[in-house]
């Protein structure tokens, strides 16, 4: 997680927000910077998480996340880290985080749609009552039923469970539509997963989609805009329109909608310029990037 | 007059001034292209405005005290109209008359949250999120599919009986998942449905996200609405500081065919009361209109003088053009002499002619 992106959302790990849907978007550039800070995030505050990774393999997003420390650490802190004079969450703050031991102690439950995409059509035979939560793929080929029934279990809560919130975290959806599923369909599953992760269970949901603003999709943008209707916060990465710049990355626009429970309250727009580093992503004002000033 | 949309829908509502309880019905209607037919029936009466109006405050009852149909409120991305429903929905409520609300996109404590006591009161909620396609089989839910004209009248024959008011929340929700025509002819439908189950339905307000749907959708969804509100975000300056000013275009029409529009600046109180700001004045500029004649005179603001006078105006067009044949051009012509070629010389009157040879006080 980038500590600088949690200072402008106002986030920190100890007290995660609940009920919330965040949406990812990104328009000419990547975004996925996004989807590894909210992994790595939710899996520091301690709750449990659904990663539903249609893009990329396992180990991709683990060599990332084992990447992302805060390495920045203030030298005054850093020799009584070293013998041991700080509490111990703090030493866990500062290093990354190892999907692999997340998976084995039940905090992160994995669908890698690649190998799964891959076991429905060529893997062995299921057995009874095990169903693939991709099989809409073969079968149905829009209904995505089984993936919400996927969802819905993993984040269950057990007895056992020690666990905050649970998270649900897509990426990404233009996939799906890639795939052959109806936006429609892909709207069921996300409210749906409203239903059962932010309204039931109290939880959050954190989804990345592209969009481009003259795209001639109209089924990726009735996705897009249905899903900013639904959103509470909208990270919007954007490329620079200038084109490839080496010092800055991109433009992100942070837009927290105003919740209009009680009365009507206003979008607040912000807007910061960014640079991706190895292991961090720097974010500063427009046009104060450091290597003007 | 608009051009008629592609499902024409006739409606003539007349209610005689006079009666009481003067009912309105409709003729049917034939649509153009055949394929439609919609009947609206609008069955209202004129009633005096209650004591209980002046809370709700006159910005909102002036066009809430019109007779029935459907009320559209469309928003985007920019600015939710989800506030604007509720205000709407407080004040059905404060009329005495009880709300049902087919909820579809938030759950039912975040639409209840906010309103006053005397409001969920009279609110009767169907809940369409939880299970609008029967994945999960929780019973007591509102299935998609039952929106239809006998299915919503069902529902509302559970409520009580005297005028209701029906909310859909959102409209866009329905119109991803069922045809249009469909859900048009229910809306249509409804009131008389609802009639006959001895109901009477005052007005139908839905929610639209107007950027989910293709242009043509939303223009049809418009002219079958009594009154259209649009919403968008206000400019900055507009109100006072702690309030979230909000820009209403309304259009509204009547029952004489009159079509009404009117911009308005406004805001929502915590308990959903509104509060108007104003109208947008008319004198902003727009682009195309800054001054033209400032941009059309260059020579303006020069060190030297590029105008003409009205003597060298006239002398500048006495000029004959090059291939004007006068006499003199003519003659030497024919005459195509051997000699040097001959210089002809009009002088203007600007010309300062010397006969002197510029040069005889050379010394060479």
């Amino acid at each position: 997680m980038f500590a600088e992106l949690n200072e402008l959302l106002n986030a920190s790990p100890e007290r995660p927000e609940q009920g919330k849907l965040t949406l990812l978007r990104d328009t000419k550039t990547d975004g996925s910077f996004l989807v590894h800070h909210f992994l790595s995030f939710y899996l520091k505050a301690g709750c449990k998480v659904c990663f539903v990774a249609l893009l990329q393999s396992f180990s991709h997003y683990n060599i990332i996340a084992q990447k992302l420390k805060l390495h920045k650490l203030n030298v005054c802190l850093w020799i009584p880290s070293l013998l041991g004079l700080l509490p111990r969450g703090f030493q866990q703050f500062s290093q990354g985080v190892s999907l692999t031991a997340a998976k084995e102690r039940g905090q992160l439950v994995f669908l890698e749609g690649l190998k799964s995409c891959f076991d429905v059509f060529f893997g062995e035979e299921q057995h009874v009552g095990q169903t693939n939560p991709l099989q809409f793929v073969s079968k149905d080929g829009s209904n995505l039923k089984t993936m919400y029934e996927f969802v819905r279990t993993s984040l269950m809560a057990s007895g056992s469970d020690s666990w905050k919130c649970p998270v649900l975290l897509v990426d990404d959806l233009s996939v799906l539509l890639s795939l052959g599923v109806r936006p429609v369909d892909v709207l069921d599953f996300i409210h749906y997963c409203r239903v059962a992760v932010c309204s039931q269970l109290k939880g959050n949901i954190v989804v990345l989609v592209h969009s481009n603003d003259d795209s001639e999709d109209e089924e990726n943008e009735l996705v897009v805009n249905s899903l900013c209707h639904q959103s509470n916060l909208i990270l919007w990465a954007e490329g620079l329109a200038t084109g490839f710049c080496k010092d800055v990355h991109g433009q992100l626009k942070i837009i927290q909608k105003g919740s209009s429970e009680l009365k009507a309250e206003k979008n607040l727009l912000r807007i910061y310029q960014y640079k991706i580093q190895d292991k961090n992503v720097t974010f500063f004002a427009r046009g104060m990037s450091a290597a003007v000033l | 007059p608009p051009p008629p949309p592609p499902y024409f829908i006739e409606q003539a509502a007349r209610g005689s001034p006079t009666s009481q309880h003067g009912a309105a019905q409709g003729r049917a209607s034939r649509s153009v292209c055949g394929t439609v037919a919609v009947r609206c029936e609008v069955i209202g009466r004129r009633r005096r405005r209650g004591a209980g109006e002046e809370g709700v405050g006159c910005w909102a009852s002036w066009w809430l005290g019109q007779r029935g149909g459907l009320v559209l409120i469309e928003d985007t991305i920019e600015c939710e109209g989800r506030s604007l429903l509720k205000t709407f929905v407080a004040a059905s409520a404060h009329r005495g008359e009880s709300v049902h609300v087919f909820g579809f996109e938030i759950p039912e404590e975040e639409f209840r949250a906010g309103f006053d006591p005397d409001v969920t009161v009279r609110l009767l909620y169907q809940d369409g999120f939880t299970d609008p396609l029967r994945w999960t089989g929780e019973a007591g839910g509102f299935c998609g599919e039952e929106f239809t004209a006998l299915g919503v009248s069902g529902q509302l024959a559970r409520g009580p009986a005297g005028p209701a008011t029906v909310v859909l929340d959102s409209l866009s929700w329905l119109l991803l998942r069922q045809p249009l025509p469909a859900v048009c002819q229910a809306l249509g439908r409804i009131p008389m449905a609802a009639a006959s189950a001895g109901l009477r339905v005052t007005r139908i307000l839905a929610l639209l996200h107007g950027d989910l749907h293709p242009p043509g959708l939303v223009e049809t969804l418009r002219s079958l609405a009594r009154a259209v509100v649009g919403v968008g975000p206000a400019p900055e300056g507009v109100g006072s500081g702690g309030d979230t000013p909000r820009l209403a275009s309304m259009l509204q029409r009547k029952e004489t065919g009159k079509v009404l529009e009117k911009e308005e600046y406004f805001t929502i109180l915590a308990g959903f009361t509104p509060k108007a700001l104003g109208e947008p004045t008319g004198s902003v500029p727009r682009d195309e209109d800054t001054d033209p004649h400032s941009m059309a005179d260059p020579a303006a603001n020069l060190t030297f003088n590029l105008r003409l006078s009205d003597t060298e105006r006239r002398a500048r067009d006495g000029v004959p053009l090059p291939f004007h044949f006068s006499a003199q051009k003519k003659s030497s012509l024919l005459e195509a002499s051997a000699s040097a070629g001959k210089i002809y010389y009009e002088p203007d009157a600007a010309d300062d002619l010397d006969e002197e040879d510029p040069d005889d006080d050379l010394d060479v």
